[in-house]
């Protein structure tokens, strides 16, 4: 099968800045990626490209071969970093809307992992915590057997038992298949769970090498390896 | 697809505006159940007085609820596509096309009820008063003339109440894509989205008020022997067409540059 | 994660693996003949990404310490004489360690070798019969 996402001197730019300086990029399938990199290194542009929310400016970016839209949305699950539900929406509401759009949506898996989380099923978003609609929102995405999984920040402002249970449901979905795309900066909670990781700094891919490889080649983890590539 | 993003539109509008069409009528017959009462007859001033009152405000209410109504449809657009909701909707598997077409046909629809609910509120105030019987005897005598008038031109009679039906069905369809459009221009202005969305309504609204007041300019040379030499009826079907032709025109523009803000220019926060 | 794959973050995550599992076919936890969990439960158990432990395992099966069979997936060798053999090993790895810890804390080899055989008399009063 033909790599999950390619970019080749990809290129995006706002009206003063250039996130993107020129990308080249391959991902292939049935890995946990790491996207790393400090703030405003292009991370989240580089997602929103993928997942299809942006244009690039130059270069060119494919998921599973093809332009993103709308046939690539069917295959990508994308979670964004903020809270993209309607206020109005409940919990099983939610999981009929995904079942409605999404082919791949695995409802009785979402109501399970809903369910062992004891999220009450029809409260309205805009009477549930932070916490507790993100943890949603990230069931949602991950009861799709989507082709790439893209995760914003999952586990930013989540309590450390919650974070255990993300990165646990992400590991025991693992399809050869797919690939799953973790950006985040809390690199050490997340480091054994990875393959691969890309670090992107101002826009370009710095590094795009194995967590083991980092750790054979430097005698440290990913993240002191990162602190040290990175310190201001 | 389409079918499903317009009954997740209904569900999420259905809230805020059901209760529109249930407040005309609500007053309607409150209005209704008052002045069959006649508390204040003793007081012919104020009973008159109270009357009018009454119609006024229910007159105020139906115009309230129909802008209420429009800002609610055209705020949904804007909140769903374009804030946070909008990760949602623009990484859903559907084209830029299905997204805008579901918006309007559930304004569409909408606006189909509230109109409904406020011809149900006025027969419930007034069916059966002598006022209403008179003026809608009036109509129904100035509909038969007019229908008589065309007795003899089958087709033509044909054209104009054709024309008269797309032009009450599709004008409010481009009237809304009009708030779309702006919208979706008011958004390549970073920092100002809001305020060069209102500004675009109104620039777009002016410039297709100018285009058709060209385009009569232009045609009157030859409008004003086309008027002047032909029957009144067929000056009507022409200057409806006309109209019809502009509305069309405009749903067509102002359509295609939603779908390209949709498609092209989409930058989320 | 599970507390019971302890794993450093300074050192690659497979060959902490591979030892993990060659510890457990030591202990018996993975008796000799006996049928190796597949790769994602495995992957699962130890919080770590699968391929990593598809690497570990494959690491394995170069050494002889697991076999693939083609219906029935992997099984841990029944060949007594290289277990011992990596027990052997093992220990002498730990024995290395353990006196140079000794040495660190300034007692010499043969001292420390002397106070490891008191408390393994300590622990086993009968001496194990020969054979």
């Amino acid at each position: 099968m033909e790599p999950v996402l390619e970019c080749s001197r990809l290129v995006k730019d706002y009206e003063h800045t250039r996130a993107l300086a020129g990308v080249d990029l391959t991902l292939y399938r049935g890995r946990i990626v790491g996207l790393l990199g400090p703030n405003g290194s292009g991370k989240t542009t580089l997602i929103k490209l993928a997942a299809g929310l942006l244009q690039p400016t130059a270069g060119e970016i494919l998921v599973a071969g093809r332009a993103p839209g709308r046939e690539t949305k069917a295959l990508v699950s994308y979670l964004p970093e903020r809270t993209y539900l309607p206020d109005w929406m409940s919990a099983s509401q939610a999981v009929e809307f995904f079942s409605d759009f999404y082919a791949d949506f695995d409802a009785a898996a979402a109501m399970d992992m809903l369910g062992r989380l004891a999220i009450p099923l029809e409260s309205r978003f805009k009477a549930l915590s932070k916490g507790t609609r993100e943890k949603i929102q990230l069931i949602l995405v991950m009861s799709r057997r989507a082709q790439l999984y893209l995760l914003d920040e999952p586990i930013g402002g989540v309590d450390p038992a919650a974070r255990d249970y993300i990165l646990q449901t992400i590991l025991s979905n693992y399809r050869e298949d797919a690939t799953v795309v973790i950006s985040t900066h809390l690199i050490a909670d997340v480091e054994q769970v990875l393959d691969q990781v890309i670090f992107l700094r101002s826009g370009t891919v710095q590094l795009c090498t194995s967590v083991d490889e980092i750790r054979a080649e430097h005698g440290c983890s990913v993240d002191a390896f990162f602190r040290e590539v990175y310190k201001c | 697809m389409l079918s499903k993003l317009i009954k997740h539109e209904l569900r999420a509008t259905s809230r805020p505006i059901l209760p529109l069409g249930a407040a005309m009528v609500a007053y309607a017959l409150l209005y209704r159940l008052l002045t069959a009462l006649h508390l204040t007859r003793q007081w012919p001033n104020l009973d008159q007085t109270l009357a009018g009152l009454g119609l006024t405000f229910f007159v105020l209410l139906m115009a309230a609820c129909g802008l209420i109504g429009t800002f609610l449809l055209v705020s949904r657009y804007y909140h769903s596509l374009y804030t946070d909701e909008g990760y949602l909707m623009n990484t859903l598997p559907v084209t830029p096309g299905e997204l805008v077409w579901s918006k309007l046909l559930t304004a569409f629809l909408w606006s189909v009820f509230l109109t409904l609910s406020g011809i149900v509120a006025v027969l419930a105030a007034a069916a059966g008063t002598a006022t209403f019987r008179e003026v809608v005897g009036g109509l129904a005598d100035a509909i038969a003339q007019g229908w008589q008038m065309l007795r003899f031109d089958p087709p033509l009679r044909a054209v104009i109440v054709s024309e008269l039906v797309l032009l009450i069905l599709l004008s409010p369809l481009a009237g809304f894509l009009r708030f779309y459009a702006a919208i979706s221009l008011g958004q390549l202005m970073r920092g100002h989205r809001l305020l060069g969305a209102v500004a675009c309504y109104f620039a777009l609204n002016f410039a297709f008020s100018l285009a058709a007041a060209l385009l009569m300019m232009v045609t009157g040379g030859l409008g004003v022997n086309l008027f002047s030499s032909v029957a009144p009826s067929a000056a009507v079907a022409v200057a409806w067409g006309y109209a019809l032709g502009i509305v069309v025109v405009e749903g067509v523009v102002y359509f295609l540059i939603s779908h390209w803000g949709l498609s092209k220019k989409l930058e989320l926060e | 994660m599970e507390t019971g794959w302890q794993l450093s973050a300074d050192r690659p995550i497979y060959l902490q693996l591979v030892e993990h599992l060659q510890l457990s076919i030591l202990s018996g936890q993975l008796p000799p003949g006996g049928r190796v969990p597949p790769v994602r439960e495995l992957a699962a158990e130890a919080g770590v990404n699968p391929n990593t432990m598809q690497r570990a395992l494959q690491d394995l099966e170069q050494s002889g310490l697991v076999q693939t069979q083609r219906t029935s997936g992997r099984t841990v060798t029944q060949d007594a004489g290289m277990i011992d053999a990596l027990r052997a090993q093992r220990a002498r790895r730990e024995v290395g360690a353990f006196l140079d810890s000794m040495t660190r804390l300034g007692m010499p080899a043969r001292a420390a070798a002397s106070l490891a055989a008191d408390e393994a008399a300590r622990r086993e009063p009968q001496p194990p019969r020969e054979g």
